[in-house]
């Protein structure tokens, strides 16, 4: 996984070359593939929480509240997390698709003008070419505004998890003797948050060097 | 696309590419190989374009782009090297190692930024640092400059298209059944290897090497004594015959 040390040695090993964007791209979805990993922990460690407050009865009944929250957040980030993933490979195959669409526009541009006399058909197929070229262009354009729509609703979903972590420590506070298994889920949780971020920080990073 | 570790060591590991489910039908399936040490990352007959975004996406599960260092074309084939363009274009500093005799058709899929490291005909080494692998010659099989890739340390000879079985479906990664098998292998070899005298060659030569896995282009991977018996029926298959 990419961190913002090695984030830079990979954008200075281009040496002021353009990235192209299937590179950006196929880099998010590795980079934001992890996402998902800990959004699935986090399901998990709700059921667990969940176990936990059911033997732990009355005393675990302020915490029983705040598991379905855990789980149904972590569902959505699932959710979010694949269509992330879905969308930068999209990005991937269409960004090189439109990089054959310039190469041919650009072949077809240095052909003679008696060569466009003598084949109109040409002047036909070049605008088709540039036209494909701008419906990758406007396809790749709308995937990078999902992108950023759905990289937002993560970060808005790891602000709410973040907020659970410390209901988490105040509920397990009072758990009495079922304290120490509930703080250590509100651990698990902290922990995740603090990764998401780390991850949708890069993601962020990666969408800035796109545009 | 299946992305899988095959073998590893403490220094490095084997990575299999292929069995796209999404690979267009009327592409031939293939293999690509890659091999990772702790900061760089070999693609072997990095495939075609329509393969590209795929690989892509296979290779940065493994590395970050800046560290894939090496690319390898045992030859000139579009479905071993025609995705070159777009990886030159990808790869901030690479080298790619392939036959001197192709250079300047290679060069055709298009290469700005990338180094051209000319494997002479006797062979020679890839040094990834962690791993020196053997670039083993492989001449008229079926190409006329032409490149296997053994691992001393792994015992694994990537092979290309020698042992290549063109099988419909997704077929298991390893070979099961030989005897079975090689209804798969023969007309390809028959076909596309022109000569019985470099048959004979390869065969003796490769003979002397420890293998304990042979990894083809296409189709299925031999381990074990499937390899002395894939070498034991290429020996007695006669090729470069199918059409006449």
């Amino acid at each position: 996984m990419l961190n913002q040390t090695t984030l830079q040695a990979l954008v200075d090993s281009f040496e002021g070359r353009t990235i192209p964007p299937y590179v950006l791209a196929a880099t998010l979805a590795t980079e934001l593939n992890s996402t998902k990993q800990t959004a699935k922990q986090l399901s998990l460690c709700s059921k667990n929480a969940q176990a936990i407050t059911a033997r732990a009865d009355e005393w675990g009944k302020g915490f029983s509240g705040i598991t379905d929250y855990i789980n149904v957040t972590a569902n959505i980030m699932i959710s979010l997390a694949d269509s992330v993933g879905e969308l930068a490979q999209g990005l991937t195959k269409a960004s090189v698709k439109s990089v054959f669409e310039q190469k041919m526009a650009a072949n077809l541009d240095r052909l003679s003008d008696k060569a466009f006399q003598n084949h109109p058909e040409l002047h036909q197929l070049k605008e088709d070419i540039l036209k494909s070229a701008d419906q990758f262009t406007e396809k790749n354009l709308n995937a990078v505004v999902l992108l950023k729509k759905n990289l937002r609703e993560i970060k808005d979903c790891n602000r709410t998890l973040n907020s659970i972590v410390a209901i988490c420590r105040i509920e397990a506070s009072r758990a009495g003797p079922f304290q120490d298994s509930l703080w250590a889920i509100a651990d698990t949780i902290e922990d995740a948050v603090l990764r998401l971020k780390d991850r949708i920080l890069m993601g962020d990073r990666l969408m800035n060097l796109m545009e | 696309m299946l992305t899988k570790t095959l073998w590893e060591n403490n220094t490095h590991k084997w990575i299999i590419c292929g069995r796209d489910p999404e690979k267009p039908d009327r592409i031939i399936d293939t293999n690509q190989y890659m091999i990772k040490t702790h900061n760089r990352l070999l693609i072997m007959d990095p495939g075609g374009i329509e393969l590209f975004s795929a690989m892509l996406n296979s290779a940065l599960e493994y590395s970050a782009i800046n560290e894939i260092t090496d690319l390898f074309a045992s030859h000139q084939d579009p479905d071993i090297i025609s995705s070159l363009g777009l990886w030159d274009r990808a790869l901030p500093k690479a080298r790619l190692h392939a036959p001197w005799l192709w250079e300047g058709f290679i060069r055709h899929f298009g290469m700005e930024h990338t180094e051209y490291v000319r494997i002479p005909d006797e062979g020679g080494e890839i040094d990834l640092g962690a791993v020196r692998l053997t670039l083993v010659p492989a001449h008229y099989l079926h190409s006329s400059g032409n490149f296997n890739v053994y691992d001393p340390q792994l015992k694994v000879l990537m092979s290309g298209d020698i042992g290549a079985a063109l099988e419909p479906g997704q077929p298991p990664l390893f070979v099961e059944n030989f005897s079975e098998h090689t209804k798969h292998m023969e007309a390809f070899h028959k076909r596309w290897m022109p000569s019985n005298k470099a048959k004979q060659h390869w065969i003796d030569r490769v003979r002397k090497l420890p293998i304990e896995y042979m990894a083809p282009q296409h189709g299925r991977i031999f381990k074990g004594d499937d390899v002395k018996r894939f070498l034991d029926w290429f020996e007695a298959l006669e090729v470069g015959s199918a059409i006449l």
